[in-house]
């Protein structure tokens, strides 16, 4: 319920805002470009590093597959990888 | 002894060469003794932005080869007395010249003056090389577009790999009424995406066509770009220069249309 009202409110918002268009979209693409050519590592080879980490995660501990996040922060380079995992039902 | 400094970008036409004889200028009306060196060997292009093309006898080649001697080849400018000019070669390729003789060159330059400023050609190949072998300090120049940025990234790693460490970013031709409705990247925004330390930002602006025409950088119209220029050179003499925020004169119309954005 709540994640639907947000979506909705982004809907709202972006038919009256015209700001943050093409800069907005410029900025993120060029974030995640540029670090992975840093590290030199192509944007294909981050999904399929993803993959391989909740594959090896959920060998162990189950997780919420749709609710992993996974990025690098700048300056040093650090990479995220943030799982939401599941309590154990008694 | 005098502090060497490249200006460079990777990608071609972001300003590079503007930006080097409008800091060059900038340098030398402070009293500053200082040279501008074109070291894109084939492609001469900083005499015709100084209005300094008539004069060239000998170029950097010829130095290098042993020519003439170093004080031969160097242009004074008309206006500034502090201000010399070493230009380029226009008939040899970039091969012609060696890192290690760069680097020779740029010591000599050293002893003579305060600022040596180096004109670095487009690209990551031999003639960069060359630019950026004898440098203390280098001057990144980008503009807030995606293919400048990507370069201007390129080009700080392959600076650090060179041992450079003291990188300052220059973001040229920037918009504020783009800025204003989100279809330019901000300077906060590329100071963010490229993370190193932002030494100036320049607006878009027409007087800098007219000043090239006419061969005179900082010729006193008083435009925007010119006053950060002039910031610039202060923040490299070690001045603090707060970064003023970027504005433009606008319109009736501009102004009515700007209430309905916010």
């Amino acid at each position: 319920m709540t994640a639907y009202r947000r979506r909705e409110r982004i809907h709202v918002k972006a038919l009256f805002q015209f700001k943050n268009r093409s800069a907005e979209y410029a900025r993120n693409r060029m974030k995640l470009l540029l670090v992975s050519e840093r590290i030199g590592c192509s944007l294909q080879m981050m999904d399929l590093l993803k993959d391989d980490m909740i594959h090896t995660v959920k060998k162990y501990v189950s997780i919420d597959e749709e609710g992993v996040v996974f990025w690098i922060s700048q300056e040093p380079p650090v990479l995220h990888a943030d799982i939401p995992v599941y309590k154990k039902r008694e | 002894m005098g502090e060497v400094i490249v200006v460079t970008s990777g990608k071609g036409g972001v300003g590079k060469t503007t930006t080097v004889a409008n800091i060059g200028t900038g340098l030398a009306m402070l009293d500053k003794r200082t040279v501008v060196v074109d070291t894109d060997i084939g492609l001469r292009n900083l005499d015709v932005i100084l209005g300094l093309e008539n004069r060239i006898v000998y170029n950097l080649v010829d130095v290098i080869n042993g020519k003439c001697r170093l004080k031969q080849a160097l242009i004074k400018d008309k206006r500034h007395p502090e201000l010399y000019l070493l230009p380029s070669a226009q008939t040899k390729d970039k091969s012609a010249v060696s890192p290690e003789q760069m680097i020779k060159l740029t010591e000599e330059l050293r002893e003579e003056f305060d600022f040596v400023l180096l004109d670095c050609p487009a690209g990551i190949e031999q003639g960069f090389r060359n630019a950026i072998a004898g440098a203390d300090k280098a001057l990144v120049v980008t503009t807030p577009e995606v293919s400048a940025i990507r370069d201007a990234d390129r080009i700080i790693g392959l600076l650090e790999a060179d041992g450079i460490q003291d990188i300052h970013l220059i973001i040229n031709r920037l918009r504020p009424d783009m800025i204003a409705r989100g279809d330019m990247m901000s300077v906060e925004d590329v100071v963010e995406i490229l993370a190193v330390n932002l030494i100036g930002s320049i607006l878009d602006d027409e007087q800098i066509v007219i000043a090239a025409n006419q061969g005179e950088p900082f010729s006193g119209r008083n435009s925007q770009a010119e006053e950060e220029y002039r910031n610039i050179c202060r923040r490299l003499l070690g001045e603090e220069v707060p970064f003023a925020p970027l504005h433009q004169k606008k319109g009736m119309l501009q102004r009515i249309g700007n209430l309905f954005h916010k």
